[in-house]
């Protein structure tokens, strides 16, 4: 959207010019495409080499949404096993999570149910949560079908995605759709001094609400 | 995987590893100082705002006028014209027209705002997630001590700090552990904003517990209206002594109790005194409650100032500040009660090191007067005019400086023959000991006094910023009654004190300023524990999960007493030996009193001790009420309480001995005990902030 100084670094990290910022974590096994995510959704660029994320790493993104400038400062986080203490660390105070996996890696999909764990562990209550099958350009090797992510999702009660960085599919949408759910929560949680409000709203919507739509990739 | 956030260490990567890292902690640290400096921007704003409103608190006023300006209101809009979340009847102009046709009053429309903006509706909630983990996992990972982080924090701070002190050393691991933890204690400011912050939580609760919650937010927001109107300080809640107007009548019988004090049991017959309180506390304190408006913007406020003077400051904040301020922790008595046992406690403290504590406590007798007035042995007058003050920190003399110029318009405190005699008093809380009291001299027979005085007190400036100056006006009656004239109160942490101005206040009345969540105002420290309800064997566990289960008889309900955090130090040498004492009302046979050991010596002691309640129903919890308390022990006199929770659904109210006390749980005491029903056979952990009182309104 009306991104206009996508860049990350000093002039994005320190421009005061917004309304909320959200804190974003990208967490997933390794080598599932979380930092190619990320580069595409922040720099819009995208390499095929693959460099293991040392422990953390974050990018600054300014979108406006909902008439809002909202500032979102998403962490990459390293998919390897032996940066689990600092990555685990970083799960308080994240305001939205995507999990991802690849699509073309089995493994990657059954670690799906234990991210969500550490996710139920380590963050903070009302932390939003969107499962993303990264790598949906590589139909041919996909080992993942569309279904089982969305029936996963739908068990986990996370809202679902299939994307691919490389091709640029639903990553923008990915990220805005986790504002949004952002944006509901906190209206959510803010009007709930209203009785008006919440009375209409109780019912499905605990804590692990089952996801509503689904805007999957048409891949 | 429990060690995780424990064990932050960066000890097992290499130096370019080590590098990287840091270098994304650097710009993790530019970024969140930016935003912190921007939080804190929101946060003045918000307290400008509230501080125009010239209504606070619980809705006392007439509801003829609007509670943000105070013009009329017409008769006929009355109903109409009350915000839903403060209760305060406003004029259209001071109403914020929300996207969906609601409207709030202007001020709670833009804290809302400022919460989205600072990101406060997430941060305040920091509950972790209920876990889909084995209980005992769970439980176990929860049970490691981990370093406390600021809640906007990301743990990026502490690695940054954590690895700055790891030098090159290949196996640094326990150390590090150590020194983090050691800083987490050091720096009981960095947890403050956290749990203090938590206190308005439930409001974002509501949207993970929809259902239960909702009607909580509103009950617990009305009693927490209603339980301001008599929720008395005492945090004592030791004292026996019923606070009499007569001093000397008192004395047999309340001596007796507090020079009984000789025995640790002391601390056992605390809840029945509390419900013995007579009426007339209830007047007492209502003066100290209102302290801080919201105690915890001040603080947030300072936990990022400290980040911006470095991380020295922040070490004197929460848990010096009973070092620096005697009068803080002990002496609330003493404030009624000159009693030989006090002083000698007093004393035996050695709080030496602030200036204002010894001579400020020998000057006790002449203001015996006002002791008094504040025991509620006053006439109330309907309170108008001003005050002209200007306040200052004098860096040389390291104290703060209240000038008072003067009042203008003054209330008459005897009404019969139209004259005041008015006197200005100062506290510097939340200490609102007798060593934070100040006074001008009294002016004879007028409503506009000019004092021309200045008050002063030593203080730290680093420790300004959790304080707010509570200027009072009062009436001396000579033959009489005193009267209360009006009051203010002015949170330091905005203030600047620098350049002083001379300001011009208007005078509130008391219940103005009295905040709902009064039993929250003063800082107390935080206990975290987990609750879980054990189903009967027999009962199925789906059975269980479904709304009633009405046939089990022989479910537990457990409680994990964790850990308390910065809690207040009484002991010389800024510590506390404390302990936690349980008691799940109505008393029954099997619901007796449960206390854990005591954790010498620690202000953020871990207790780890698990109280089990037998033979209750899931359903009996409902109106059922827990109530956990924390005290210092005290070997040769009587245990000092340092706070308590109260967890329960909030609602109704509950037989304690023969006075219906209202279950006036609030924010997380309530979410907790609803989560902890609403999920039987599984933990539910929370931080609960201490309140300073236990306390709540009899009907």
């Amino acid at each position: 959207m009306a991104s206009a100084t996508a860049t990350y670094g000093q002039k994005e990290s320190s421009d005061q010019n917004f309304d909320y910022m959200f804190k974003i974590l990208i967490i997933g096994n390794s080598s599932v495409g979380k930092t190619s995510f990320l580069f595409r959704y922040a720099d819009d660029s995208f390499t095929p080499a693959f460099v293991s994320t040392v422990g953390i790493d974050f990018k600054v993104k300014t979108i406006y949404r909902n008439d809002k400038r909202i500032k979102l400062q998403i962490w990459d986080t390293a998919g390897q096993e032996r940066y689990r203490t600092i990555t685990t660390a970083y799960y308080r105070g994240a305001m939205g999570f995507i999990l991802m996996y690849d699509i073309t890696n089995e493994e990657s999909f059954n670690a799906v149910q234990d991210w969500s764990t550490q996710i139920k562990t380590y963050s903070w209550d009302n932390a939003q949560v969107l499962l993303v099958g990264n790598k949906c350009d590589m139909d041919d090797e996909r080992v993942v079908s569309g279904d089982r992510g969305r029936q996963l999702s739908e068990h986990l009660g996370f809202e679902f995605f299939e994307a691919s960085a490389k091709d640029n599919i639903n990553v923008k949408q990915t990220f805005e759709r986790l504002v949004d759910i952002i944006c509901e929560k906190m209206s959510e949680s803010l009007d709930a001094g209203d009785p008006a409000v919440t009375g209409a709203k109780q019912g499905p919507q605990l804590t692990e609400q089952p996801a509503p739509p689904h805007q999957d990739c048409a891949c | 995987m429990p060690e995780a956030v424990d064990m932050i260490n960066l000890g097992f990567l290499s130096e370019s590893e080590q590098e990287l890292i840091l270098e994304v902690l650097r710009r993790d640290e530019e970024l969140r100082q930016a935003e912190e400096l921007r939080v804190r921007k929101l946060k003045t704003e918000l307290l400008d705002v509230k501080r125009k409103g010239a209504k606070r608190g619980s809705g006392r006023y007439s509801q003829h006028s609007c509670g943000r300006c105070q013009e009329p209101l017409s008769r006929l809009t009355v109903f109409s014209s009350q915000c839903k979340m403060c209760n305060h009847y406003v004029c259209r102009n001071c109403r914020t027209v929300l996207p969906k046709g609601s409207w709030l009053c202007s001020v709670c429309a833009k804290e809302s705002d400022v919460k989205k903006r600072t990101g406060d509706w997430f941060y305040d909630q920091r509950v972790t997630r209920f876990s889909t983990l084995a209980t005992h996992d769970l439980v176990r990972a929860s049970l490691k001590k981990r370093p406390q982080l600021k809640k906007r924090e990301t743990a990026g701070e502490l690695l940054l700090r954590s690895t700055e002190i790891i030098p090159d050393s290949p196996t640094p691991k326990p150390r590090t552990k150590q020194n983090h933890l050691s800083r987490a204690n050091e720096d009981p400011s960095t947890e403050n904003s956290e749990s203090i912050a938590s206190r308005e939580s439930f409001e974002s609760k509501d949207s993970v517990w929809p259902h239960l919650t909702r009607s909580d937010t509103e009950s617990a927001e009305n009693s927490s209206i209603t339980s301001s109107k008599t929720e008395t300080e005492s945090s004592r809640v030791t004292p026996e002594q019923p606070r009499r107007e007569d001093h000397s009548v008192q004395s047999s019988s309340a001596e007796s109790g507090v020079s009984s004090s000789t025995f640790p049991v002391k601390a056992d017959i605390v809840p029945e005194v509390k419900l013995d309180s007579s009426s007339l506390d209830l007047d007492v304190d209502r003066l100290f409650k209102k302290s801080i408006k919201r105690d915890p913007r001040p603080s947030e406020c300072v936990s990022t100032l400290d980040l911006h003077n470095g991380q020295n400051t922040s070490g004197a904040s929460m848990g010096n500040r009973s070092h620096s301020v005697p009068g803080l922790d002990i002496q609330e008595d003493g404030e009624e009660e000159e009693d030989i046992d006090s002083l000698v406690n007093f004393h035996k403290r050695k709080m030496v090191s602030s200036s204002s504590s010894l001579h400020s406590s020998k000057s006790t007798l002449g203001s015996l007067m006002s002791l008094y007035s504040e025991a509620g042995d006053f006439d109330s007058v309907e309170v108008s005019g001003e005050v002209v003050f200007s306040m200052s920190y004098n860096e040389r003399t390291q104290s703060l400086q209240v000038f008072i110029e003067e009042c203008h318009g003054l209330a008459c405190g005897d009404t019969t023959r139209q004259l005041s005699n008015p006197y200005v008093k100062c506290y510097l809380l939340p200490d609102k000991s007798r060593q934070s009291k100040r006074k001008t001299s009294i002016k004879k027979n007028t409503v506009n006094p000019v004092y021309k005085e200045t008050l002063k007190y030593s203080i730290n400036r680093s420790q300004l910023y959790t304080r707010s100056v509570l200027i009072s006006v009062w009436h001396y009656g000579r033959f009489s009654r005193n009267a209360f004239l009006g009051e203010l109160e002015i949170p330091l942490d905005c203030q600047d004190l620098n350049s002083p101005q001379m300001e011009r206040m208007a005078l509130m009345s008391k219940a103005a300023s009295a905040l709902p969540t009064s039993a929250f105002s003063h800082y107390k420290g935080d206990l975290v524990i987990s609750l879980k309800y054990v189903t009967p064997k027999k009962a199925t566990p789906e059975k269980v999960k479904g709304k009633k289960a009405v046939t089990e008889e022989g479910g537990e309900l457990h409680v994990l007493i964790k850990e308390a955090k910065n809690l207040m130090a009484m002991k010389p040498g800024d510590t506390s030996d404390s302990f936690v004492k349980g008691y799940l009302f109505p008393i029954t046979a099997k619901t007796t009193k449960k206390k854990t050991p005591v954790v010498k010596k620690n202000l953020n002691p871990h207790y780890d001790h698990t109280f089990v309640y037998k033979q209750l129903a899931l359903e009996q919890l409902k109106e059922m009420c827990l109530e956990l308390t924390v005290w210092d022990k005290e070997a040769m006199s009587s245990n000092e309480f340092l706070g308590g929770v109260r967890l329960s659904s909030g609602e109704g109210s509950i037989k304690i001995g023969k006075e219906e006390v209202a279950m006036d749980s609030v924010g997380e005491e309530v979410s907790l005990w609803q989560k902890m029903m609403q999920y039987p056979d599984s933990w539910a952990e929370g931080t609960l902030p201490l309140r300073s009182t236990m306390k709540a309104e009899g009907k």
